[in-house]
């Protein structure tokens, strides 16, 4: 690569997304240097981590404290900080905090700002009023302070880099260490994952699909649907794709099944293997048709095949609503069916509920 | 018409209201007025100039958009950010050159101020890095690796989150 001038670089980088420059400054010294003394890092960084939040400027302290002496980092005042370092770091930050596994040993220290932070958290709520405007309520419990009149509910404001845009929410889930939000944006599903202990300071992970249902989450894991419908001549199939992905490290799998699945269940998960209940169901002159089968794939080995492992007696019921189904635990499940009761009009204005349980275990 | 010298010392020929899309060059013809005589571009060879006049006559009847849609180098990023996905078929059909040429049309366009093709051929140069491993780019830029053991390890360790995600 010929000698570039220094505003050149910089016009090249005021168009390259930030993970590219990142890679760029790993390629040789020369670009190390380039990249490393771009004045857009100052930029991106308080974008991205606003330093009138009290948490980030706390962490930049912290950061500057700790790391200005060591040999990586040539930030000598509060005036002249290595923005570049400073968001490696920062973001290094973040990644372990999607790890999320407090016994795992982190590579970056983590620093909260005030004491408040440092209360335990035990219960935490999800809510929102629009894309905009989404809000992680949190039960606290001072650490000093255990007697249950302490406690209070805290609040703090989701960002996320689509809140400007116009867009929809579906659902939300909290697992015990993720907390995923499915939106729809355009055309397209997107799924934002936090860690669930660093929704305040962290931006979510994107995932972007153009036919993208979320189903299910465990934990750690996360279990959503993809389809896509091929149009010949004469026919139309949905081929239906099952992606089983770890929220911390952010791989999947894909696992092609050739049913039009409707709904999924992430049954049991370890690391080797996910079994799925997979759920099928189609209104036919009245009457509701279900299908469910119990499948097995490997996380681990992606586009590897399937196996099911069971599939379930058809069940029908007549004319009804789109049913629900829950995981009660890992061998069983409830099929909830809203319907209008032809027989006894007279019941209930016609309508009731019915519910059916699903043994996996057999 | 304005008579241009190449490096080389080859000699084209444009209309005025064309190459004024260079901001040195109209400054110049301001400067020294109705004059004939060519001006001397010792920085641009004679294949570069002829696509910068290519570029300046396609574009001759765009807005001018000096301090609008261009980006002042080191102000970027967020939700503001330019985006290097907005060019145009004819743009991205005038940027498909072999990289030394890319370079050069890099060079000339900084060095003769026309901002607009400054901007496309950073885009395009930023389009070329999107979603490539170190060990891609070094390949695509012929860069060669020069850092020490420790150095690279340190490299790799700090920018290991990038990865990550």
């Amino acid at each position: 690569m010929p000698h570039i001038p220094e505003l050149v670089v910089e016009r090249i980088a005021t168009y390259a997304d930030t993970k590219s420059l990142v890679v760029l400054a790993s390629c040789n010294r020369q670009w190390n240097r380039y990249i490393s003394q771009l004045r857009t890092w100052k930029q991106r960084y308080t974008q991205e981590h606003p330093l009138e939040d009290d948490d980030e400027l706390s962490w930049l302290r912290w950061y500057i404290k700790t790391l200005r002496a060591s040999a990586t980092d040539t930030s000598s005042d509060d005036g002249d900080i290595d923005w570049f370092r400073a968001y490696c770091h920062r973001h290094a930050c973040d990644a372990n905090w999607f790890k999320n596994d407090p016994k795992r040993v982190k590579d970056v220290k983590e620093v909260t700002a005030g004491s408040r932070n440092r209360d335990i958290v035990l219960d935490r709520m999800y809510r929102d009023f629009s894309l905009k405007e989404k809000y992680v309520f949190e039960y606290c419990q001072p650490r000093r302070a255990a007697s249950q009149q302490s406690r209070y509910w805290r609040r703090h404001i989701l960002r996320s880099p689509d809140s400007d845009s116009n867009g929809y929410l579906i659902e939300c889930v909290l697992t015990s260490t993720f907390m995923v939000v499915t939106s729809v944006l355009k055309t397209s599903h997107v799924l934002y994952i936090w860690s669930a202990s660093r929704t305040l300071n962290t931006k979510p992970r994107r995932l972007c699909y153009p036919s993208c249902f979320y189903q299910d989450a465990r934990d750690h894991w996360l279990l959503f649907i993809t389809k896509e419908t091929h149009k010949s001549d004469d026919d139309q199939t949905t081929a239906t794709t099952i992606h089983v992905m770890n929220m911390a490290t952010e791989r999947s799998s894909k696992h092609h099944v050739h049913v039009d699945v409707q709904h999924a269940l992430l049954q049991r998960m370890t690391e080797d293997t996910a079994t799925v209940l997979l759920v099928t169901y189609n209104e036919d002159d009245g009457y509701f048709a279900f299908q469910w089968s119990l499948w097995q794939f490997s996380p681990g080995q992606p586009d590897s095949d399937c196996r099911c492992l069971m599939r379930g007696e058809p069940i029908t019921w007549d004319i009804s609503f789109t049913p629900t189904i829950s995981r009660l635990d890992d061998n069983r499940c409830m099929l909830i069916m809203q319907y209008i009761r032809r027989s006894q009009p007279e019941l209930n204005n016609g309508y009731g509920n019915e519910y059916k349980m699903l043994d996996l275990s057999a | 018409m304005v008579r241009l010298h190449s490096s080389e010392g080859s000699e084209f020929e444009v209309e005025r209201s064309v190459i004024e899309k260079s901001l040195l060059i109209k400054n110049m013809l301001d400067d020294v007025g109705e004059n004939d005589a060519a001006i001397p571009l010792p920085n641009v060879s004679g294949p570069i100039l002829a696509k910068v006049i290519e570029y300046c006559e396609h574009h001759r009847n765009d807005p001018d958009v000096d301090g609008q849609n261009t980006t002042k180098p080191g102000t970027s990023a967020g939700a503001s950010s330019p985006s290097s996905d907005d060019i145009d078929e004819w743009d991205m059909e005038f940027c498909r050159v072999d990289q030394g040429t890319l370079y050069e049309m890099i060079l000339a366009a900084n060095y003769l101020d026309i901002r607009s093709m400054l901007d496309l051929t950073c885009k395009t140069v930023a389009n070329m890095i999107k979603n490539k491993s170190p060990e891609e780019i070094r390949r695509t830029f012929n860069i060669t690796k020069d850092f020490t053991p420790e150095e690279e390890e340190l490299v790799r360790r700090e920018n290991a989150w990038c990865e990550d995600r």
